[in-house]
């Protein structure tokens, strides 16, 4: 029987046996418990468990996913269709992945069996056709290529490319890469993220164990937008029998960006946060948030700022280390507005110091040609908002003529040319600026934005088409040349908004081929 | 002058000013601001298990984010922060241990959150502690040495540091130390053979 007198001298003969070498230890007890063998056997076994290295307690093992094992049990050496399973790649985030040989097409593939639970029901697996398809019109040489999702005996595989190589993280166990290398490692996953954000697909688990360096040195993200499968039809009873590894977990907690931390609404950014994550540590073999040990790294993610890297990493461009702290900005819109805009930054920073390596001597010269440079080439983007901008400050100046020809026309004409135009270009130059502004701050809007007010541009534009032509026919006789002015601006008006306008779109967001889908 | 009307839910304007007088050791302040922080993680718990996110989420980060929620303020002393945590720990056992329970009784049906608990009584982060036996064996602990059970209570679901801990419940770091190594020990046996404390 313990009480809290009995306990306290067990504590003390613990500390003191502690205290005492392993080897006096054992004398040490047979001495003080010469009387007492039963608190001599409590002490022995609380150190015992002191000295218990592996740690672990009892733990419950019906937690661990029991619908999981059944479902992935058994793979290596089966045959799927045109699938000859042949061992066992790896665990991921995902569950168990598995190399086998499509012997159809001669090649190998990686595939994994989705968790019987995200796959329960009709609606989840219609759901997850529709996502395996938008992932498989991915197609970038930086993106480990989804091939097809198949249904063998009630499970769903996702069969995708097979990535031979190493990780990042397993580059990493060597220390820092480079200065050339980590602007040639980031500008390729720039790459491969532009091409995934412009479909508008997120990774939302981009981290060093998903990019691999291929053997021919390329880079190639596996796993994108793959989190979306656990975290978007996962029930919440399935998350209490998750069976991951542990870090797998959907949205990694040192890469998820502080806006998936708190739960809020993700988009690109988020994945830009991570690269900004994966940058840093690449350049400087450390993470931005772990260390100090005494606040937890989602504590700091959320709130402490990375710390120095040009003093951590005297080499790193300041440059570089500008961008890195870009992408890690606790508010998503203080990051890039487009990962476009990222990229073309961090292949600037390759070329100057490429420039550098060249001419090392360069000195003033070379900044300056930095400086006079550093705009980068605009994007489709840039070319939106261009257009966007143009638009409506040409649709506002053409207020001015437009007054004169109130003042020129016949009485009511005039007047009423001049109110119904006045009305248009509010709309139409006023919605313009409202969507360039939604691109530039608060992107993950714009497609809603852009729905809710295509209808009202669209008429807008052709009534103040329809007006200018008109005023122009209304003072042609007195006034040509101001007629001609307008006559011209309405023309190029209704070009811009007919052919312009939905290319420089296109091109920016890549709507159009894959529509609605 | 202040009228508490500790029933009434907590304005965010006035938890600043409870952590504050915290500091200054107002125990009145205490009592009525474990209600909010009890309240706010258990929403952060529930969110966690909605979001179907960050399945081994660490108690200490949700106790920290309750932290950075409650308490969004510059100008904490370390005092203040150091109570906040400390009844933010008290919060999150029962958390924990509530939804651990509820689970038991519903076994499978009941969401919740797998936490990993600091501080190496855990050896692999991703397999889920039994937590209704660790409340168990605590409680059996607080009869021996209050202060031990206090202990394992702040560093574990609170994730204080061995000062931190030592500042909140008033002695040396190097009690801390001991009491913290002693408690580990007793706690790993207890919840290994299954007594759940009773001796």
């Amino acid at each position: 029987m313990v009480d809290p007198e009995r306990w306290q001298r067990i504590g003390d003969l613990f500390h003191d046996a502690l205290a005492c070498g392993a080897g006096e230890r054992a004398r040490f007890l047979d001495d003080a418990c010469r009387d007492d063998p039963a608190l001599q056997a409590e002490v022995e076994s609380l150190l015992a468990h002191h000295d218990d290295s592996s740690d672990a307690v009892v733990l419950t093992p019906a937690d661990r996913g029991a619908d999981d094992a059944g479902g992935q049990a058994a793979l290596v050496g089966r045959q799927f269709g045109q699938y000859q399973v042949t061992r066992k790649l790896g665990e991921g985030g995902m569950g168990v992945v598995h190399l086998a040989r499509d012997t159809r097409l001669g090649r190998f593939v990686a595939i994994k069996a989705l968790p019987a639970r995200f796959t329960r029901d009709e609606p989840r697996r219609r759901r997850l056709r529709r996502e395996a398809r938008a992932l498989a019109s991915l197609t970038h040489p930086g993106i480990a290529t989804v091939h097809a999702l198949e249904e063998f005996d009630d499970t769903l595989y996702l069969v995708s490319e097979y990535v031979r190589g190493a990780t990042l993280r397993q580059e990493l166990a060597d220390g820092p890469l480079p200065l050339s290398a980590v602007l040639n490692t980031a500008v390729e996953i720039a790459r491969a993220l532009t091409a995934a954000h412009e479909r508008h697909v997120i990774h939302r688990d981009l981290k060093p164990e998903n990019v691999i360096r291929t053997q021919d040195a390329g880079i190639k993200i596996l796993d994108f937008g793959l989190a979306r499968f656990s975290d978007v039809e996962m029930g919440a009873a399935a998350s209490a029998t998750r069976l991951t590894e542990p870090g797998s977990a959907l949205g990694t907690p040192g890469y998820m960006s502080p806006e998936q931390i708190r739960g809020q609404e993700v988009d690109f950014r988020s994945d830009m946060f991570a690269f900004g994550v994966l940058l840093f540590e690449l350049t400087s073999g450390l993470h931005p948030f772990s260390g100090g040990g005494q606040t937890s790294t989602v504590a700091r993610v959320l709130e402490a700022d990375p710390p120095e890297l040009t003093e951590l990493v005297p080499a790193c461009s300041p440059d570089l280390e500008r961008i890195i702290l870009r992408c890690l900005q606790k508010a998503a819109d203080r990051r890039y507005g487009a990962t476009r805009e990222l990229l073309d930054e961090l292949e600037q920073v390759r070329r100057d110091q490429a420039d550098r390596s060249v001419r090392p001597a360069a000195g003033g010269r070379g900044r300056d040609r930095a400086r006079t440079t550093h705009r980068p080439d605009p994007g489709p983007v840039w070319w939106w908002q261009f257009h966007q901008r143009v638009t409506g400050l040409v649709y506002y100046a053409m207020l001015y003529p437009l007054w004169n020809v109130r003042q020129w026309a016949p009485p009511p004409w005039g007047t009423a040319v001049f109110f119904a135009a006045l009305a248009a270009v509010l709309v139409a130059g006023t919605l313009r600026f409202h969507l360039s502004f939604t691109q530039r701050f608060n992107p993950a809007q714009l497609d809603t934005q852009q729905a809710h007010v295509a209808t009202w541009i669209r008429a807008a534009d052709w009534l103040l088409v329809i007006l200018l032509v008109a005023s122009a026919a209304l003072i042609s006789s007195d006034h040509a040349a101001w007629a001609s002015v307008v006559a011209a601006v309405g023309i190029i008006s209704c070009l811009a908004f007919l052919i312009i306008e939905p290319a420089t779109t296109r091109a920016a967001f890549q709507r159009g081929s894959d529509g609605a889908g | 002058m202040q009228t508490y009307r500790p029933t009434a839910p907590v304005a965010p304007a006035t938890v600043e000013q409870l952590v504050e007088r915290l500091g200054s050791g107002d125990r009145k302040a205490a009592a009525d601001l474990m209600p909010v922080v009890y309240d706010e993680l258990r929403r952060l718990a529930r969110r966690y298990v909605r979001q179907e996110r960050a399945q081994s989420i660490q108690a200490t980060d949700l106790v920290h984010e309750a932290y950075l929620k409650l308490a969004r303020d510059k100008r904490q002393d370390w005092q203040g922060r150091t109570h906040f945590l400390a009844i933010a720990a008290i919060g999150m056992r029962r958390v924990l241990v509530e939804r651990a329970r509820a689970r038991g009784a519903s076994k499978r049906g009941g969401a919740q959150v797998r936490v990993t608990l600091d501080e190496g009584l855990v050896a692999d982060p991703g397999v889920a502690l039994d937590l209704v036996a660790l409340d168990d064996a605590l409680s059996a602990l607080a009869q021996l040495d209050a202060r031990q059970a206090r202990i394992v209570e702040l560093r574990f679901f609170g994730g204080l540091t061995v000062e931190e801990t030592a500042a909140a419940v008033g002695v040396s770091p190097a009690t801390v130390k001991r009491g913290w190594t002693l408690a580990k020990a007793w706690l790993k046996r207890e919840m290994e053979t299954g007594h759940g404390g009773r001796s």
